[in-house]
């Protein structure tokens, strides 16, 4: 005799016994104590929907259109002319005093790039997420 | 269809998908919570609350293990910690000599008995193995999990599993001789 045996014998017996079910309402009482509220996966909401993409596509492309355009739109200083973004910095200048001394229409322009590049990438990123979203994620 | 087809169609929102979900599974857990707190009443109403929680975190299943391995890790341990609340004492298990023996000659007894008869003995001889012991026995052989995967469900290592499945075994036969000895004293009174 071993424990080979001891191990078969168990078997047997332990499934003479089989699975014990419970009372016949058992089923019934499960899903009335189920909560109400869903299991269901909540969808997570995009911080700029279709439409706000689709205005900065817009944006972006009606820029680039503008570059390709007016390619010799420049000051004699190397400047780009631009009427809007002095007038705008005239308007800084004169509403938030020595603060908008320090920022000159190159700022202006370094930091409107460095936001349209941000906003590209995360365009682009968006994007790749939706086609291969288990393997790429740029940020 | 299975279970994960059912598991997506439940996280979709659709609940009679989870009710296959207890009809599939609801006799192994409830026979689990059984073996552990050796009362109806307490088995039923664990059984009842795993299957609440796992509907309640049937989000965070990962589908790395089995879904019924999932769903005895979650009994399991709602029946322990009903116990822990009880007090209920285990047992210690002593070593009482061959139980190979012992078996073929509980299993020779047996045989002679009625279906009926029988399963009434296996019940209560069952119903006097500490209760883990009893949990691990009947994933083990019922649902012919492996020790990995009975390990998985109880939180046991491997080996305390394999010590598990080893005491059951002698504990079971020792139990048997007792109730076929005293049955066989009142056959004889």
């Amino acid at each position: 005799m071993n424990e080979e045996e001891l191990n078969k014998i168990t078997d047997e017996l332990i499934n003479d016994i089989g699975v014990v079910q419970p009372s016949a309402a058992f089923t019934d009482n499960v899903m009335a104590a189920l909560p109400q509220t869903s299991t269901q996966k909540q969808p997570e909401a995009p911080l700029i929907g279709k439409l706000g993409w689709t205005l900065i596509a817009a944006g972006i492309a009606s820029l680039v259109g503008l570059v390709f355009l007016f390619p010799n739109a420049g000051g004699s200083d190397g400047q780009v002319a631009m009427p809007f973004l002095e007038h705008l910095t005239e308007s800084l200048n004169n509403g938030l005093g020595s603060l908008s001394n320090a920022l000159s229409t190159n700022s202006v322009h370094l930091v409107g790039g460095i936001a349209l590049c941000a906003l590209f990438f995360a365009a682009f990123d968006q994007l790749l997420k939706r086609r291969w979203a288990p393997t790429i994620n740029l940020f | 269809m299975s279970d994960a087809a059912f598991i997506e169609k439940t996280l979709a929102g659709d609940q009679s998908a989870f009710r296959i979900l207890v009809e599939r599974h609801q006799g192994m857990v409830y026979t689990i919570a059984l073996r552990i707190l050796k009362d109806k009443e307490d088995a039923e109403e664990v059984a009842q609350d795993t299957f609440v929680k796992a509907y309640q975190k049937l989000e965070t299943f990962q589908g790395g293990s089995k879904f019924s391995t999932w769903l005895y890790s979650i009994v399991y341990n709602t029946a322990i910690s009903r116990t822990r609340k009880k007090r209920l004492a285990m047992q210690d298990v002593k070593d009482l000599g061959d139980h190979a023996q012992l078996a073929t000659s509980n299993k020779e007894q047996l045989t002679e008995m009625g279906r009926g008869e029988q399963r009434k003995y296996l019940e209560l001889a069952m119903a006097e193995l500490p209760g883990t012991d009893a949990a691990v026995i009947s994933l083990y052989y019922l649902e012919e999990q492996s020790v990995e995967e009975v390990g998985e469900a109880t939180g046991l290592s491997k080996s305390n599993v394999k010590v598990k499945l080893h005491r059951g075994r002698q504990r079971l036969q020792v139990e048997l001789e007792r109730l076929l000895k005293s049955e066989a004293r009142t056959l004889v009174l």
